[in-house]
Formats: structure tokens, sequence, C-alpha cells
């Protein structure tokens, strides 16, 4: 399938806090349709749970690690979505120090144990789409911060649509 | 295919998944020999319509292409359009 890009933070030490994995901004020319999201860890073999939510921000964004999404075929052209630290409009990033003080709308709350991640999923009915111009962005958000904070990995896969 | 960092073995942890654990919702699945299973990226058509990908162990696809990974009894089983098919230790049958 052409035209699918991931996000992905890897080996992440998150701040002791609710925290955003993954973010991203829809630009102002391309709509996004979001096919994946993961998180996982590997510093613990000990289960616990851990809630996750995939929820929209808007106004004020989190403040990020830039992060640009990569290619997942090799053709395709580079992302519409660039590497940004403020969530800005058409950026994304990682593993996020503040939260910034926008609104969050959370779409689907879920949880997991930490030794077997976390996947989801959506069958094509469900995929969720941030339409262009939508001053809206998509976070991989957990609400409470993990018992143990080294070691994660999360990641947004999405395709750009007309 | 793109290959992420929870495809591949971790240095740092060693665990044999629970029975009836299935992916998704779980990211990977171990099993006795240390193998991590799980879905790779290449979206496919797949059973009752849901997306199917590429069946990868240990980051290398396997050739199947499932919907769902499963262990259960200690087997790893893939649920594919043909229905479930389970790992002889070399391909699914």
């Amino acid at each position: 399938m052409a035209r699918v890009y991931s996000l992905a933070g890897a080996n992440l030490t998150l701040a002791n806090q609710a925290v955003t994995l993954a973010f991203i901004n829809v630009g102002t020319t391309t709509s996004l349709e979001f096919l994946r999201m993961w998180a996982s860890q590997s510093s613990s073999n000990n289960t616990a749970q851990q809630r996750v939510q995939i929820s929209t921000q808007v106004s004020a964004f989190p403040t990020l690690t830039s992060q640009t999404p990569a290619k997942n075929w090799t053709l395709d052209p580079a992302s519409q979505i660039v590497g940004g630290a403020a969530g800005a409009a058409g950026t994304s990033g990682v593993n996020a120090s503040a939260e910034g003080a926008g609104a969050k709308s959370i779409i689907y709350p879920d949880a997991f144990s930490i030794v077997n991640g976390w996947l989801w999923v959506p069958t094509p009915p469900e995929t969720l789409t941030l339409n262009a111009s939508a001053t809206s962005g998509i976070g991989l958000h957990f609400p409470a911060a993990p018992g143990s904070l080294g070691n994660w990995n999360g990641g947004i896969s999405f395709r750009e649509t007309a | 295919m793109i290959i992420q960092s929870y495809m591949l073995p971790p240095k740092e942890q060693f665990h044999i998944t629970e029975n009836y654990i299935a992916s998704p919702p779980a990211l990977t699945i171990f099993d006795e020999t240390g193998a991590v299973w799980c879905l790779g990226t290449d979206m496919q058509p797949g059973p009752h319509g849901e997306y199917a990908f590429s069946v990868l162990r240990n980051g290398a696809p396997t050739g199947a292409v499932a919907s769902r990974i499963e262990r259960r009894n200690g087997k790893i089983r893939v649920f594919t359009v043909n229905g479930w098919r389970q790992w002889t230790g070399r391909s699914f049958a």
C-alpha cells in the first residue's frame, strides 16, 4: 500500500508523568488515515498494567523530540509531515516532555500488560482519519506514568490521502 | 517492509508469553525458543474483512499472511484467509 509512513520512537526514557509517546499534527494539504499504533518496553520481565489512549489535541500541543516519519516503501516520496518539536501543523515528534494546555479528546482508551506490549490495528471501517486543515493532532498517550520509565518504544503508522 | 526495533529479539529481557495471548492486541509474542513473533507492516486483505500482514519471526517473514497470532498450548498459530494454521518449527501447516 503506497504512501504509508511510520513515526516511531525507540528506546525512549519517559518523563515521570502522563506522557505522549508519539504525536502527529495534520498539515493543510494532505489528510492522514491512521492504520496502526503500538507501544512496548524492553526493560522489565514483570507484568504490570499500563493505560494507553489514542487522543486528539487542539490549540496548544505537546513539547516533543522532533522526529520525521519514515517511508514504509522506499519508492514513495517523503512524507508531507516533517519533524517538529512544537506539535505544529504538518509536524510530528515523540516522547513529550510537556503535554501542552490544549484539550485532549480521547478516541480509544485501552490498557495492556507491559510484557506483551500493545498493538492497535483497526479493521478497515474503523481507521481514524484527520482531514487536512483539521487544526488538530493525534497522539499516542499514556495518561499515567509507567512504573518503569526506561526502554519504551511507541509509534504510529499512517497513510497520506488526497 | 519496514522493520521496527520491537520486531527483533530484545537484549534486555527474556520471557515466554502466556498461553492464550494474541497479537493484536499484544504487540509481540515470545515462544519457548526465545523467538519473537509479530505482524509485519505490509498490509493485505485478510480474513473476515480484517487487515492481514506478513507473520514475522525474529523480524524475518515466515511466508504466512495473517490477521492474528496466538500462543495456545505452547504452540504458535495464526489466523489466515484459510483458517487457523499452526507453526511446525519450519512453516505453518
